[in-house]
Order: structure tokens, then C-alpha cells, then sequence
């Protein structure tokens, strides 16, 4: 009779070790993984509560992947200047005027940026040359006119410009500059009304 | 009150050993219980939670930060880059037609040099055939917004030979430079 009583325990032994390996010791160890990680979310909330909070207001604010192409578009991060013949002589088709001549020309810049300098010869009159510069200064890749020469030739005129475009392929990873979102949102609001003219 | 123990001692022993069995097992099964209660507690503690942390949540909102951090440190940059060169430009569509709709028929450019880096920024080589003409044509230049400093360099006035009018030809050199701050005050 005894030896009943035994197997009950030492059964009650093995159902109770089962329990314990197969329920109650994930179930701990799942509970201290817990409280890590929610030890290393207070403390990432608490270093970063500024920086996401004013990111989180901007992606809020701004449709950030749209700007970014945008911006990306505007200066590009690598040489475009392969096709810096075709883009203005796009638009100098889409004006009305026709090229006579472009050269292309690397040329250095006190900013911190690449540039790739261009002199273009045009033909045509003056409303169409007017209508190529508002297209050049509308345009959503940024360029920089420097020098212009006309010569009326009675109905029409020769124009010989002479301007830059510009690419960077480096970006500012100062995560300094996340913390004031005034700045940022100065700076991007005024990109915006900039790329909307 | 007399009683009799007539239950043999044999019987006794099997009683108080089904007893003791019995207890065992009531033992074996609140121990069981007991575990078993132990440990659902703590799953359904842990789902609670998991509520609460769900680490994929927490990942992609990690990677959702990063990824926007990374973006509005690429903006930042380029947008900066773009207002400094922005500012320093002319916008000469708007120069050129202004100029273009102050000519007149009396009054011809027969070279116009623009340069956002040279002093004077513009250099107008103009012809006509009156000095009247060509101080209305200062005149309107001078008072758009987008200039400074306008000034007629060189005048050459001559009289045309053979003309029983008197009409004079006037060559003359005008010059002026951008005033910028008047773009930055339009915007």
C-alpha cells in the first residue's frame, strides 16, 4: 500500500516537473525578457522623447518621403551632367528658341557642393526667351544663371547664357540639428514655397 | 455509553490505508492544481503584457524613427543648401521682360549683358534718337523695385547727316545693379 502512495507522489512528481518545464518556466522567462525590454524602452523613450517627438511632428507636418524626392530632384546626389543638354534643350524647344551651341564645364563653388557649369547659345525673340528663363527658374532641378548676353538682330535675337546646376552626394548626419524643431520646420516650410514657385 | 471494537485489525490496517491512499491523492491532485494554476496564471499574465510590448510593434516603430530621422536629416541638408543658392539668385525673366516692356519703338538695345557676379550686373547698349527717350527709359528702370545705381555711362549724340529735322542718334551705355533685397521683401 505504501508503494501506491509513492507512485502517486512520484507521478504527482513527474506531472508537477512537466508543468513547471513545459508552462511555468517559459512563461518566466518570458516575463523577465519583458521587463528588459521595457527597461530598454523607458530608457530609449527617455533619451529620445525630444528627437522623436519633433521628428514624429514633421513626418506629421510635412509628407517627408515626397519632400525628400523632391529635394533629391532639386540637387541631385549624383553628376547629372549627361543630360543637362537634353533637360535645356527641352526646355529652350518648349519656349520656342532654338540651340545653337552648348558646352558643358566643371567649374569649382564656395558652397559645399558640386556643380556642373554650361554655356548655351539660343536663337528666337524675346517672349520666348523669357518664357525658357521662367521655365530654368521654375524648374524642379535647381540651376543658377550667372551671365547673359543678348543681341537683338531685328525681329530676333541671340542669346548666349551661361549658368550651373548643382549635386551633392554627401548629407549632414548631425542628429544636433533634430533638436530644434523651429529651424527645421523654418527650413522647410520656406523649401517648400521655394520648389512651389 | 460502552463500545465495542469488533472490526478486526487487518480490516483497520486496509481502512486507514485507503485513507492514507486517498489523502495522497487528494494531495497529488490540489498539488497538480496548484501548478497547473501557477502556470496559467502566468501565461495569461505575460499575454496581458505582451499587449502592451508587442516587439514587433516596437521594431518597425524603431525603424519607422530611424527611417525619418534619416529623411529629415537629407531634407534638412538639401533644403538649406537650396534656399543659400536660392537667395543669391536673380531672377532675370522677371529683369528681362520689365526692361522688354519699357522699350519703344524709338528705342533700341542693340546689346544687353546681364551678370550675376559683375559690377554693374546689367550693361544696356542703347539706341535712339532722342535724349528725352532715353531719360524715360532711366527713368522707368530707375523706379522698378529691382534696381540700384542706375546711371547712363556714355552718351554719344549725333546729328543724323542729310536730315532737314534735326533727328539726333544717341548711343549711349546704361547701366544698373540688381537690387535682391527687393525678391527677398516680394516673398
Amino acid at each position: 500500500m505504501n508503494n501506491k502512495i509513492l507512485l502517486i507522489w512520484f507521478s504527482t512528481l513527474l506531472i508537477c516537473f512537466g508543468v513547471t518545464f513545459w508552462l511555468i518556466l517559459p512563461q518566466i522567462n518570458h516575463l523577465i525578457e519583458n521587463s528588459n525590454l521595457q527597461k530598454q524602452n523607458t530608457l530609449n523613450q527617455t533619451a529620445n522623447n525630444n528627437l522623436d517627438t519633433n521628428i514624429n511632428q514633421l513626418a506629421k507636418d510635412f509628407d517627408l518621403p515626397n519632400l525628400l524626392e523632391i529635394a533629391n530632384t532639386y540637387i541631385p546626389q549624383t553628376d547629372q551632367s549627361a543630360n543637362l543638354k537634353t533637360v535645356l534643350s527641352g526646355m529652350a524647344n518648349q519656349a520656342g528658341l532654338t540651340v545653337t551651341n552648348f558646352q558643358n564645364q566643371t567649374q569649382p563653388t564656395d558652397l559645399n557642393v558640386n556643380t556642373n557649369g554650361f554655356t548655351i547659345n539660343l536663337t528666337g525673340k524675346t517672349f520666348q526667351l523669357i518664357s525658357f528663363l521662367k521655365l530654368i527658374e521654375s524648374s524642379t532641378q535647381l540651376f543658377s544663371l550667372k551671365n547673359i548676353e543678348i543681341k537683338p538682330s531685328g525681329q530676333t535675337m541671340t542669346t548666349k547664357i551661361s549658368g550651373q546646376t548643382y549635386w551633392s552626394n554627401t548629407s549632414n548626419q548631425n542628429l544636433e540639428e533634430l533638436n530644434n524643431n523651429e529651424n527645421l520646420i523654418e527650413t522647410f516650410t520656406k523649401f517648400q514655397s521655394l520648389i512651389k514657385k | 455509553m460502552i463500545s465495542v471494537n469488533l472490526v478486526p485489525p487487518k480490516i483497520k490496517q486496509k481502512i486507514q490505508n485507503l485513507k492514507n491512499v486517498t489523502r495522497a491523492k487528494n494531495g497529488a491532485i490540489f498539488t497538480i492544481i496548484i501548478f497547473l494554476l501557477i502556470g496559467f496564471s502566468l501565461k495569461i499574465f505575460n499575454l496581458a503584457i505582451d499587449k502592451n510590448i508587442d516587439q514587433t510593434q516596437i521594431n518597425q516603430k524603431n525603424n519607422q524613427a530611424k527611417t525619418n530621422q534619416k529623411q529629415v536629416l537629407a531634407i534638412n541638408d538639401r533644403a538649406k543648401l537650396a534656399i543659400q543658392i536660392k537667395q543669391s539668385q536673380i531672377e532675370w525673366s522677371t529683369i528681362i521682360e520689365t526692361m522688354n516692356n519699357n522699350f519703344n519703338a524709338n528705342l533700341t538695345a542693340d546689346q544687353i549683358n546681364l551678370s550675376s557676379t559683375q559690377t554693374p550686373n546689367a550693361s544696356l547698349l542703347i539706341r535712339t534718337n532722342s535724349e528725352k527717350n532715353l531719360t524715360d527709359f532711366k527713368n522707368k528702370i530707375t523706379a522698378s523695385n529691382f534696381t540700384k545705381n542706375v546711371f547712363i555711362k556714355n552718351s554719344a549724340i549725333t546729328a543724323l547727316a542729310n536730315d532737314k529735322n534735326k533727328v539726333l542718334k544717341v548711343v549711349s551705355n546704361l547701366e544698373f545693379d540688381i537690387n535682391n533685397t527687393a525678391k527677398e521683401t516680394n516673398e
